[in-house]
């Protein structure tokens, strides 16, 4: 055996955080090599000292039984220099050198409670019973707690909690479950919990679980330090207590998650499948959105005229005692104020929760990254993700095939539903979501957030992209974080090449078309964009199509009054209003009068070719949210809700193709135009009959699908494409993006729908960085 | 303007120089305007230093170009407009003003009893500034390459020793305070347009601000800053004064004073009272300590009796301006690039 030969193995993906390092430990001794092994920035790198043979055995048993958590993406092995190679024996765990990363990023994320900690949990002899702060190499905070790469106590939260002897003997100990594990603690010496009411702190008592529980059985509120922020709960069954709850957190209507003990509670309120219920149950521990049941025991005011109800598991050992504790459903929900970002700082939540919260429930241990639960939808046998959060960040992406892994980007994403995305060393990090830029207080947090992430990646960005909304505050927060070169990047191209890039479109592949349907972004031409065909790739798309522009009487107040979309689609129609009274009431007065002339005029009414505008029309006639909404999408969601319920009613199954509202197709100058106003006549007529407004909800969906299906194939007679990407925030619509998907693989296309990256404005700054990567390198190469 | 189909109009000859032209200035501008400095009918207006130097240590100098439809509107109309702009352009430096020039730009058509009425408004608008219009200039264009008429005003003004108001000066802390109710012009514009149909009238707050600010200055020793919101309104002015003091304004949403009328016009159009023109209202900058003094002395006059104090400056990012909701959130005031666009995707 040739003792002097030695190799270094690199290796990236999820590798910290996750019990890595001890596997390649025990690996190594079991085989009886020597070596050493280390987090970097970039994920874990090993030294081992034998043969070659035994290398190769040695990364083969590594590959084949790796941790649960763990992924590798790439594996790399070179031969060490002759003076490099250590004779010594035995195999060390060493301290992670702290170096710049400009490769790729290993950013691991907080994980639910292991199997083996809920265990201990609940076991009456393990030194950790009832311990809320109870984790190993499997399971427990990470990212939430990471001042900085490689992840290493010594750089998270916990550097301040030295470990007890006992805790010490576990870290050290290769034998043990919690070697090297970096959130190692115990009641002796890791982080405390403790309650708080407006009087002060609460007198310990036998179990402050107990307490909570008590408080929330008598329909109190309780706020709770959670691992990414502080969570808002109550009983979910007491219309008083969410009602309540609603009026201190300022959120009259948006639907609150609810967290259930298990599976089995949590299948009285909602249609759990077998995936679902998987995804639920996992380390990431996401909002999954369900099928509410139409017998739940919750009260309406948790998600009322939604398809929807948000259910996850407990994420914490915190919540689990508490889920134990109080034995029902609980409304969990972030703990903020009226659009702020969630509460992390235990004065600030004294501040702005004790006045009206009953009850307070804090820790020691500082939160350093702000991370809200992540939503998702499961179904069709994939998850989706809707918003990033705890345990789904950072979403990492490898770049595809064509993109130059040596040219580090930020984009910054857009003004609802904010997110970042950072590439750096051939991959592409979407951060977590940050609200609503117009908020103040989300603004603030995005910018320092914004600062973090780029310290923690040591990222230098080469360029910096953005929206091309000239007043998106997105746009101007780029110009504070960085001095690089701008790029402006159209909402809708952005939504669609994020939507190639996390399937791994390559950069010079053919083109595609993409069916955006969304609220609203800024067009190419200065008009007003969310109903289009872009025909393209990264670096350039044209717009071959879309919806016919409606006015937008009052602006954004259109996007927030449906009844405003009603009143223009009627007039576009050409159909008298006065005659509607009938129908509603509320036509025909000085206000309607008041809209029409603006709309004749063109007052204060751009147009704006939106899906999402048209969803708020057909919901205001169904009287879903006419006069307003209090948060985004909110009387579209109303509006599949109901054609759910006439689905769910019918015998018949989903294979109608077409609809009875006919839309109308004519070429225009702007290319193929699809118009909505043959539909109103019919619609009309439907309601004056009496038909019910959930088959007339019904049939407006299976309408709009038959002529978006009509457009595509008719710009498919003239462009060759067989891709659709399917992207937009209208494209949370499970009914609309399922059956515009079996529509589109019947008509032989085949459909692209967005799985990781979000569809909605979440996933704009992935789309674009893609666009302005690609622009870039086809500028470098011309 | 079917008042053009009966009535005299202006005629291209009125522009050309000659009898007809100087028939028109004579019969109407010098008469309306009538002042020893216009009557010598001098290609300029000869000013006496001595006079000036008695007033102040510098000479403030402003122009401002008029261009609105309709011309005549409830609470004032084009000309009105001119003399109070140009003056209050003049009285938030701080100074008094003097003299104006006064530059007519008319479409060939513009039926003559309208500018008369024009004319003549100006002319009142002018004594009760107390300024004067000492020189000005009339041009003719022909139909379709102006719209009705335009006027440019000059003015110069004097403005008293150890008095420097600036933007720049705005220091965390101070007071910003709004000399009466929002958005009154513009909403009444839009109004007067007919466009939208509404019942309800109410007037222009055009006014001029001189006096007011006179009274100001001479209770508070610690202005700061003086602006006339016009167009872009008090957003526009506190995004300007964020600017060059590199502070940040921060406004309490349930101070704002808004009329009921022009509140309802802007839920209609979904556009904010803040974001509207006015044309008779000052923002003032001042020290906290003189915040409720500068609010009397406001009050106290009648073009600042509806005064209120709206916000704060803030030691936050340079040129950020926020609301504090009646909700208790804050939210970015957005300065528009352009036209307002919407936001909500
Ligand atoms: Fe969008
Ligand atoms: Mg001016
Ligand atoms: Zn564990
Ligand atoms: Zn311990």
């Amino acid at each position: 055996m040739s003792s002097d030969a030695g190799w270094r193995i690199e290796i990236s993906g999820r590798v910290q955080g996750v019990g890595f390092r001890p596997h390649v430990w025990r690996t190594a001794v079991a085989l009886g090599v020597s070596g050493r092994v280390s987090n970097t920035g970039n994920g874990v790198q090993i030294d081992l000292f034998c043969s070659e043979s035994k290398q190769h055995e040695f990364c083969q048993r590594l590959l084949l039984s790796l941790p649960p958590l763990a992924c590798v993406d790439k594996i790399t092995t070179l031969a060490l220099k002759r003076g490099r190679v250590a004779k010594a024996g035995g195999f060390l765990i060493e301290p992670s050198p702290v170096q710049s990363s400009d490769n790729r990023i290993s950013v691991p994320a907080d994980l639910a409670p292991c199997d083996s900690c809920r265990a201990e949990l609940f076991d009456p002899d393990s030194r950790r019973y009832r311990y809320p702060f109870i984790s190993c190499t499997q399971c427990g905070p990470r990212l939430s707690i990471l001042h900085a790469l490689p992840y290493d106590r010594a750089r998270t939260a916990m550097s301040m909690f030295p470990l007890c002897r006992n805790c010490a003997g576990e870290y050290e100990n290769p034998a043990d479950r919690r070697f090297h594990a970096e959130t190692n603690a115990c009641v002796a010496c890791g982080p405390e919990l403790w309650l708080e009411d407006a009087r002060g702190q609460v007198a310990a008592a036998q179990d402050p679980f107990e307490d909570m529980a008590r408080v929330i059985a008598a329909g109190g509120i309780v706020a709770i330090k959670g691992a990414g922020g502080f969570h808002l709960c109550c009983d979910a069954r007491r219309a008083n207590a969410v009602a309540r709850l609603r009026t201190g957190k300022q959120r009259p209507h948006k639907p609150l998650a609810v967290m259930f003990e298990d599976i089995e509670q949590a299948r009285a309120c909602a249609h759990i499948t077998t995936q679902q219920a998987e995804t639920m149950s996992a380390a990431e521990a996401p909002v999954v959105l369900c099928r509410a049941r139409p017998d739940s025991p919750l009260a309406r005011n948790v998600a009322a005229d939604v398809a929807w109800l948000g259910c996850m598991l407990p994420s914490t050992p915190v919540h689990l005692l508490l889920m134990v504790a109080v034995q029902r459903p609980l409304v969990m929900t972030s703990g903020n104020v009226s659009g702020a970002p969630t509460l992390i700082d235990n004065d600030a939540a004294r501040a702005l929760l004790l006045p009206w919260v009953d009850l307070l429930v804090l820790h020691d241990r500082p939160i350093v990254h702000r991370l809200d639960d992540a939503v998702v939808y499961q179904d069709d046998g994939a998850v989706e993700l809707i918003r990033p959060g705890r345990g789904m960040v950072p979403v990492i992406l490898p770049l595809p095939p064509g993109f130059r892994t040596d040219l580090p980007w930020l984009a910054v994403g857009g003004d609802l539903k904010n997110t970042f995305s950072f590439v750096q060393g051939g991959q592409l990090v979407l951060g977590t979501h940050q609200g609503d830029m117009q908020a103040l207080a989300a603004y603030r947090a995005a910018a320092s957030s914004g600062r973090d992430w780029m310290g923690l990646l040591r990222l230098r960005p080469v360029g910096v992209s953005r929206d091309c909304h000239p007043d998106y505050h997105s746009t101007r927060l780029a110009d504070g974080l960085a001095g690089e070169s701008m790029h402006s990047v159209q909402h809708h191209h952005a939504h669609m090449a994020a939507c190639l890039f996390e399937h791994g479109h390559p950069l010079h592949a053919e083109p595609v078309l993409a069916l955006c349907l969304d609220g609203l972004g800024y067009g190419q031409t200065g008009t007003l964009w969310g109903g289009e065909c872009l025909y393209g790739s990264y670096s350039h798309v044209r717009r071959l199509g879309g919806l016919r522009p409606m006015p937008m009487p009052g602006a954004d107040a259109a996007a927030r009054q449906p009844w405003r979309m009603l009143v223009a689609c009627l007039y576009q129609a050409q159909i008298e209003i006065e005659s509607l009274k009938a129908l509603w009431p509320w036509m025909g007065t000085a206000r309607t009068q008041a809209l029409q002339r603006m709309i004749e005029t063109g007052i204060q009414s751009p147009l704006c070719s939106s899906a999402g505008r048209l969803f708020d029309a057909v919901a205001a006639a169904l009287g879903c949210y006419a006069e307003g909404i209090s948060h985004e999408g909110q009387a579209a969601m109303a509006l599949e809700a109901l054609a759910w319920e006439a689905l769910e009613m019918q015998s018949d199954d989903v294979h109608h193709t077409g609809g009875r509202y006919a839309m109308q197709l004519t070429m225009t100058e702007g290319g193929w135009q699809l118009d909505a106003s043959p539909l109103w006549p019919l619609l009309i007529e439907d309601l004056r009959a009496g038909c019910d407004r959930r088959e007339v909800a019904l049939r407006f969906h299976r309408s709009l699908v038959a002529g978006l299906l009509q457009l595509v194939q008719t710009i498919g007679t003239e462009q060759p494409f067989e891709k659709v990407v399917l992207t937009g925030g209208v494209m949370q619509n499970r009914l609309l993006r399922t059956w515009l998907r079996q529509a589109l693989a019947a008509a032989g296309f085949e459909a692209l729908c967005h799985h990781r990256v979000p569809c909605n404005d979440a996933g704009l700054s992935v789309g674009q960085a893609a666009v302005a990567l690609a622009r870039h390198q086809d500028k470098q190469h011309a | 303007m079917s008042e053009s189909d009966t009535v005299p109009c202006i005629t291209l000859a009125q522009g050309a120089g000659g009898a007809a032209m100087r028939q028109l200035v004579e019969t109407l501008f010098a008469e309306a305007f009538d002042n020893p400095y216009l009557a010598k009918m001098e290609d300029q207006a000869r000013l006496d230093l001595s006079a000036l130097q008695a007033v102040g240590d510098r000479l403030a100098f402003a122009t401002d170009s008029y261009v609105i439809q309709p011309l005549e509107f409830p609470g004032g109309d084009i000309g009105r407009l001119a003399v109070n702009g140009t003056v209050n352009d003049l009285a938030v430096g701080g100074a008094r003003p003097l003299f104006l020039s006064c530059a007519f730009i008319i479409e060939e058509g513009l039926p003559l009893p309208l500018l008369q009425r024009i004319v003549r408004s100006m002319a009142d608008a002018a004594r009760e500034a107390g300024v004067k219009i000492v020189t000005g200039d009339t041009k003719v264009v022909p139909r379709g390459q102006a719209d009705g008429l335009f006027i440019n005003t000059s003015g110069v003004g004097v403005i008293p020793k150890g008095c420097e108001l600036a933007a720049t000066r705005c220091r965390p802390g101070d007071a910003v305070l709004v000399s009466g109710t929002l958005g009154d012009h513009g909403a009444a514009i839009l109004n007067a347009r007919g466009e939208l149909g509404l019942e309800s009238q109410w007037s222009s707050d055009c006014q001029p601000l001189h006096g007011l600010v006179e009274q100001m200055l001479a209770r508070c020793s610690q202005v700061r800053a003086l602006r006339d919101a016009t167009r872009g309104g008090v957003a526009a002015v506190l995004h300007e004064f964020a600017q060059a003091s590199a502070c940040s304004m921060r406004l309490f949403e349930a101070a704002l004073p808004v009329r009921p009328e022009v509140r309802g016009v802007c839920e209609l159009l979904g556009l904010d009272a803040l974001h509207f023109a006015n044309e008779g209202k000052l923002v003032a900058v001042v020290a906290a300590e003189q915040a409720q003094a500068l609010l009397a002395a406001m009050q106290a006059h009648p073009a600042g009796h509806e005064a209120c104090i709206i916000g704060e400056v803030l030691a936050g990012p340079a040129g950020q301006v926020q609301i504090l909701t009646g909700m208790g959130s804050e939210r970015l005031l957005d300065l528009p690039t352009g036209e307002l666009l919407p936001r909500i995707c």
